[in-house]
């Protein structure tokens, strides 16, 4: 009871005792209470800071997987170049040229056993040959077939004619054929049509281009058969050499070819 | 009605003071500060010492105020946060001593202490062991049970009730001395 009581006296004694704090004092807690928020608003900032860094970074991420496909297919890039299409018709032209056509030889045989048959001699006019159309057989021109007007043999014309439609013959060794060198000519380089439609084009005058043809040759003292080097230079008309000056690319073109022949012969 | 009034009073000033409104916290600081300091007072001999430990209380009271939910006493709760903030400094300071030491009580005082003053009797508790004072302060003063004390202070439940047993004694041997030495031996 005692000690009881002196704890209770000691309780009553300090229950109510103040003092008072210095004039200074709530100044001084006033200055730590400016700084405690400001730490505090920065700290609130930093977090606000790195949750929106975090968030960008979940929404970058989350773009760029959704997009994913998108990204991978690259958009086709198509690349136009020029197309040198002479040289294309050039090369096309060289593998047609290079194509036979045995309807003519059959052709041929067919009118060589007719001269057997009918024992006739048989002239074809060369000029009627053309050269085959390139993709339709079909515009080849029948020959004319001119013979001795005798009434006798005429009946033998007609079959020969006939075998000529239905006969399949076999090719004769020992057949000949004269063929208009012109028109062979064009058979091995370009069509008629094409060449003719190029001296018409450029107003160029065959038989002024074989006559120069023929000059160069003389001026240069060689030999060689004037068609061969129209042949060669009709083969090649459609060649950029020809284009500024035809006749001028002609002689240079005499030249090279018969310095090539010289060289050749050496 | 006054009690009312003053209540609904203190809640707005406690709600102004949490959105950092200065005059509601100086009005806050000054109503409470002199009773505060007096708690602050009781764990530390230097006045000036106390009212630091004061201010660092304050500073905790207004950074924790919308911790307040207004459902015990606002002076209980800020007598609460002295205690712990003088507490917490002597503890690091290491002042507080509670191991067991043998003291000669002199149990003949029975003198009892009604008539001496205040300042007197802090004088008295003054001259306690750290541990003691401490244990003594919160158990007779501030009303902390022995569960309380040993949890505070880290200690045993024994060990609180033994040295608040001891700093009674050591206090009535010592009001004896003061007595004879103001009123002369006898």
């Amino acid at each position: 009871m005692e000690t009881n009581k002196i704890d209770k006296n000691i309780k009553e004694k300090f229950a109510n005792r103040t003092f008072k704090p210095s004039a200074s004092a709530w100044e001084r807690l006033s200055l730590q209470l400016n700084e405690q928020p400001k730490t505090k608003k920065f700290g609130l900032l930093f977090y606000t800071g790195v949750a929106a860094s975090i968030l960008l970074l979940v929404t970058i991420s989350i773009q760029i997987f959704n997009n994913d496909s998108d990204v991978l297919i690259q958009k086709e890039v198509i690349v136009i170049s020029p197309i040198d299409k002479k040289h294309f018709d050039m090369k096309i032209d060289d593998q047609i040229n290079q194509i036979s056509f045995p309807e003519v030889l059959v052709k041929n045989e067919v009118l060589e056993l007719k001269q057997e048959i009918i024992n006739l001699p048989v002239i074809i006019n060369k000029n009627s040959i053309s050269k085959p159309d390139k993709f339709n057989k079909k515009n080849l021109s029948t020959n004319e077939i001119v013979g001795n007007k005798d009434d006798v043999i005429s009946n033998e014309i007609k079959k020969s004619k006939e075998i000529l439609n239905h006969k399949i013959l076999k090719q004769n060794p020992n057949s000949s054929i004269k063929i208009n060198a012109d028109d062979l000519l064009y058979a091995v380089t370009h069509s008629s049509k094409e060449v003719k439609a190029y001296y018409a084009k450029y107003n160029i005058n065959r038989e002024e281009v074989l006559k120069t043809i023929k000059s160069e040759l003389k001026k240069s003292n060689l030999k060689v058969n004037p068609n061969t080097i129209l042949a060669e230079v009709e083969r090649s008309i459609d060649d950029d050499f020809f284009e500024n000056n035809f006749m001028k690319g002609l002689k240079k073109r005499v030249s090279d070819i018969a310095v090539a022949i010289a060289s050749r012969n050496n | 009605m006054k009690i009312i009034k003053l209540h609904n009073q203190q809640k707005l000033l406690i709600k102004k003071s949490i959105a950092n409104n200065r005059e509601a916290q100086q009005q806050l600081f000054e109503q409470y500060s002199p009773k505060m300091l007096g708690v602050c007072r009781q764990y530390v001999k230097d006045l000036h010492h106390a009212e630091d430990l004061l201010l660092q209380g304050f500073l905790k009271v207004f950074t924790n105020l919308h911790k307040f939910k207004h459902e015990g006493s606002f002076e209980g709760w800020i007598r609460r946060i002295m205690v712990n903030t003088c507490l917490s400094y002597l503890r690091k300071k290491n002042i507080i001593d509670l191991s067991d030491e043998d003291y000669v009580f002199n149990d003949s005082a029975t003198e009892s202490l009604e008539n001496t003053s205040t300042e007197d009797i802090q004088k008295l508790i003054d001259q306690l062991p750290e541990g003691y004072k401490m244990v003594f302060n919160l158990f007779a003063i501030e009303g902390y049970k022995h569960s309380e004390i040993a949890k505070e202070l880290d200690i045993s439940l024994s060990t609180s009730k033994s040295q608040l047993f001891k700093a009674r004694k050591l206090l009535q041997q010592n009001y004896i001395k003061m007595n004879k030495a103001v009123h002369g031996d006898k």
